[in-house]
């Protein structure tokens, strides 16, 4: 298990910690609609999307995930820089050294590369950095549509109803005639 | 857990998450031998010679001269004699790096394969096919860098 996997570990246990000695507690009325822009603004924070709906469960899960996401596109945007850095350090060094050969330097994540192989791994970084956003839109979009999801069923058991009822009678008057009447109120 | 605990628990993950952040380096980070495989580099094979007879080119070089060795080890023990060839003629390279270049390696011998002193003779086989001019030099190499080429011999395979 490296170090990255231990840090993911450490993020999700204590947001998730964090979230469930809160006290529930919820932004709206129980009584009134859930605003569905208002879900989606506060979901821009870990979990607030979710704490707004009240589902703290789901609150836990996306701020361990969005944290954990946030730190990584962090980690691999220092991670692009420092191998540029090592691939315009190791270019200079082998033109002042030696242009005319491929020199072997030490790569400080173990062996030697040349020039040209450190513009690969430069360019895998690179490729990290954006599978990283990439992997943060995934999770800003499956927390969006959960929290409207959610939202749309609380609005459901919210909607205004209307109880009616009809009443027939029927009375006889004192020719025998029978009338049927009708009441329906609302 | 307390607040308190909280709050370290919190400061250590943020220590550990800002801790494997990579800084970048300084532009004179590799400026270093200590930092470049082989450090110093050797020098070549010296008094390269040719002959051929019967698509077979005979090469005769020195190594124990004294001016073949390695600067880092002070001695010729470590080092390994690279073989180039060519049909044309190397002088009219586009690039001095294509003297080095993979497509015109023949192969090696080390220092250690020959038993007695100078000079050391190297036979390569030619094709029976190939007649023309033929262009060889030679190089050391100390495991991590390899040395600026001999200079270049030159014959005709009739």
């Amino acid at each position: 298990m490296n170090y990255r996997t231990v840090l993911l570990i450490i993020f999700v246990i204590l947001c998730a910690h964090t979230s469930f000695a809160q006290q529930p507690f919820t932004f709206v009325k129980t009584d009134e609609p859930v605003s569905l822009w208002k879900a989606l603004a506060w979901d821009v924070l870990p979990g607030g999307g979710h704490m707004y709906t009240g589902h703290y469960e789901y609150a836990a899960v996306f701020a361990g995930l969005k944290i954990s996401g946030v730190y990584a596109m962090y980690y691999y945007y220092n991670y692009w820089q420092y191998r540029g850095s090592l691939y315009r350090s190791a270019k200079k060094a082998n033109e002042a050294i030696d242009p005319e050969h491929d020199l072997l330097f030490k790569d400080p994540e173990g062996g030697y590369k040349t020039v040209k192989e450190f513009g690969y791994a430069y360019d895998r970084a690179a490729h990290y950095f954006t599978l990283s956003i990439l992997a943060n839109a995934a999770i800003y979009i499956t927390s969006w549509l959960c929290t409207w999801y959610h939202v749309q069923e609380i609005n459901e058991s919210r909607q205004p109803t209307y109880v009616g009822f009809n009443q027939f009678s029927f009375t006889t008057d004192e020719n025998g005639t029978m009338w049927a009447s009708c009441t329906m109120r609302w | 857990m307390s607040l308190n605990n909280k709050i370290i628990v919190l400061l250590l993950a943020i220590v550990l998450a800002t801790g494997c952040l990579h800084e970048p380096v300084d532009e004179e980070y590799f400026d270093d031998l200590s930092k470049v495989k082989g450090g110093q580099k050797p020098t070549p094979p010296v008094n390269l010679s040719m002959s051929i007879d019967n698509h077979i080119i005979t090469l005769q070089f020195e190594t124990d001269t004294g001016a073949t060795y390695d600067p880092d080890t002070g001695s010729n023990e470590n080092l390994y004699y690279l073989v180039y060839i060519s049909a044309t003629d190397p002088a009219h390279f586009s690039d001095p790096k294509l003297y080095y270049d993979i497509r015109y390696y023949v192969g090696y011998v080390a220092e250690t394969d020959f038993e007695g002193g100078d000079p050391k003779v190297v036979t390569i086989q030619i094709s029976s096919s190939y007649h023309g001019p033929v262009y060889v030099w030679m190089t050391s190499h100390d495991g991590g860098r390899e040395s600026d080429h001999t200079e270049v011999v030159n014959g005709d395979i009739p």
